[in-house]
């Protein structure tokens, strides 16, 4: 039970070590910061001119409601941190420390570290952007009661496609077009709550939804979209467990696969 | 116990395939410095990532202090210092990397405060503790790598290529440092390096191999074979109207293009130095201007060997 609770202590640290490494390199991220306000203002403004129905957001809503999106998704799959992970796989092998264990807190803590920059950053925009301040705090305050969890569910898919790369390189070229997969059927763009039946409920559907477009609307209106904050977390939880298997599958095969190589 | 033991170590990568190492069989004492050498291509980074438990062999075991390679017991007193993959992290300073490595091999508290200390003292890098691993030149980031492969005071350190792309000045301090903590807390090395000087300055025993196969396991000397006794003389003389000694049979003249300088080779076991220099002495006179003594390298044994495999 010591031995478990000092490794559960360092995967904190090593978590936290993360989090200020992700501090320490704020200028590889200068072009995302600057243009996150550009973003949110763009889609917002671009919602509103060809969204006819408009009947579930004000302007100043859409803005709150695509900065959270644009958080989340701005610091989804990121390729540094893919490469981080995959990277140090070999010399995991050599280490007293599980690869799995250290990778996951590792970018959890990226993950982290990202977003909480992008808050920062959210709450300075806002009120610039015309938005009052109480309602900035309020939407962040929603956003950082869900960050853990979808901090797993950021760390869960990295960690699968960084075990993927070393099975295969070449999953390398996946990482856009999923990325961009959650962006469209995500509600990255606008609010699915706009959209127009049948599209709104079938892409209510899919997982893309639960971790973008739910948070996103919870943190704006302080409850989920047709559904209640248990039916939110047991969806998220059973994406998070088909993603825990998938790794534990991937991870094995890559371990495998390591084997094939030598120089 | 021995520190490191190969037994009928092999690695095939694909069932068609030929073996990477085949059935490699040596022993390390604790303490000794073994250089692993072999052309590119030879399988030595494929048998230190069997003997690290990066990889697994087809078959055969490796042992580390007698327990299986890649084993938790064995990753805790193994060190590995890669000269081309970094442990440390860009973006933080060195200070932070180290108490993170530390971390990562169980050494906590006081330990580790004490352990960082002691080496950053040996290896004098007080200074570049606050600095960011980024703002390093590539001499002071591998004084660095070594420090975090050494602070959980490993039992053995397997280092490949260490010292590739330092400078001279960088790599006789890096060799130097390796060997006072080597001398302070008695550890086994082995080290793979195409640089022989490396090998030179730090080991006594040396494993060759070659596809796959051990070739030689024994000390440089032995290496060296015949060449061990083998010097090489360089005289410069101050006038072209003295042609080289051609006359003395056991001292080889080298035919070169160097009109100034004569150079000559002799087997101190046939003819000793002494009586060798005094025969160049009375051939060149008061014309005599320079003479420098060298040993046959490491680099060109080594060089006639890898030709001897290919041929």
């Amino acid at each position: 039970m010591k031995i478990f609770l000092k490794s559960i202590r360092f995967y904190f640290k090593y978590s936290w070590f993360n989090i200020k490494e992700q501090f320490s390199d704020l200028g590889s991220g200068i072009v995302g910061f600057l243009l996150f306000p550009f973003f949110i203002w763009l889609v917002a403004r671009l919602w509103g001119r060809f969204n006819s129905y408009q009947g579930n957001y004000n302007f100043n809503e859409i803005l709150l409601y695509v900065g959270a999106t644009e958080i989340l998704f701005m610091t989804f799959l990121r390729p540094p941190s893919l490469a981080r992970a995959s990277g140090d796989f070999s010399l995991s092998l050599a280490r007293p420390r599980s690869w799995v264990a250290m990778s996951f807190s590792g970018l959890f803590g990226r993950c982290l570290g990202a977003r909480t920059v992008f808050i920062l950053l959210f709450l300075f925009i806002m009120p610039l952007l015309g938005v009052k301040l109480s309602l900035a705090f309020k939407v962040i305050n929603r956003l950082f009661l869900l960050l853990p969890l979808l901090g797993v569910f950021q760390a869960l898919v990295s960690l699968l496609f960084a075990s993927a790369q070393v099975l295969w390189t070449e999953t390398n070229y996946f990482i856009l077009p999923v990325s961009k997969v959650f962006l469209a059927l995500g509600g990255v763009f606008g609010p699915l709550v706009d959209f127009g039946e049948p599209w709104r409920t079938r892409l209510l559907f899919f997982p893309p939804a639960d971790v973008f477009f739910q948070p996103a609307h919870f943190c704006v209106k302080g409850e989920f979209y047709r559904m209640n904050p248990g039916q939110w977390l047991t969806r998220v939880l059973i994406i998070c467990t088909a993603l825990g298997v998938l790794n534990f599958f991937f991870y094995r095969q890559a371990r495998r696969y390591h084997q094939s190589f030598g120089g | 116990m021995n520190s490191l033991v190969a037994r009928g170590l092999s690695k095939r990568f694909s069932s068609r395939g030929s073996e990477a190492v085949s059935c490699l069989n040596f022993e390390i004492k604790p303490g000794e410095s073994v250089a692993f050498l072999g052309p590119n291509g030879a399988g030595k980074s494929t048998t230190i990532k069997m003997l690290c438990g990066i990889l697994s062999p087809t078959s055969g075991e490796a042992l580390v202090s007698g327990y299986k390679a890649g084993s938790l017991d064995a990753n805790r007193i193994l060190g590995l210092v890669f000269g081309t993959r970094s442990q440390l992290y860009l973006h933080m300073t060195v200070a932070q990397c180290f108490d993170l490595v530390a971390e990562i091999y169980f050494i906590t508290g006081k330990k580790k405060i004490l352990r960082i200390q002691e080496l950053v003292e040996l290896f004098q890098i007080k200074d570049l503790l606050l600095q960011r691993v980024r703002t390093l030149s590539l001499g002071q980031r591998m004084r660095c790598e070594v420090i975090a492969a050494l602070i959980h005071q490993p039992k053995i350190l397997l280092a490949d290529e260490p010292t590739i792309g330092l400078d001279v000045v960088a790599k006789n301090q890096l060799r130097e440092l390796i060997r006072k903590w080597q001398k302070e807390e008695k550890t086994t090395l082995m080290l793979t390096s195409h640089d022989l000087s490396d090998v030179e300055a730090l080991c006594d025993r040396c494993i060759l191999i070659d596809k796959g196969v051990k070739r030689f396991d024994g000390s440089l000397n032995e290496l060296k074979g015949d060449l061990a006794q083998v010097r090489r003389i360089e005289v410069t003389t101050s006038t072209l109207d003295l042609g080289p000694l051609i006359t003395e049979k056991r001292l080889k003249y080298l035919i070169e293009n160097e009109q100034y300088v004569h150079r000559y080779e002799l087997s101190t076991h046939e003819f000793p130095m002494s009586e060798g220099l005094s025969v160049l002495s009375s051939h060149y006179g008061d014309s005599l201007q320079d003479i420098s003594i060298s040993e046959v390298t490491l680099e060109e044994v080594l060089g006639r060997i890898y030709m001897g495999y290919k041929t």
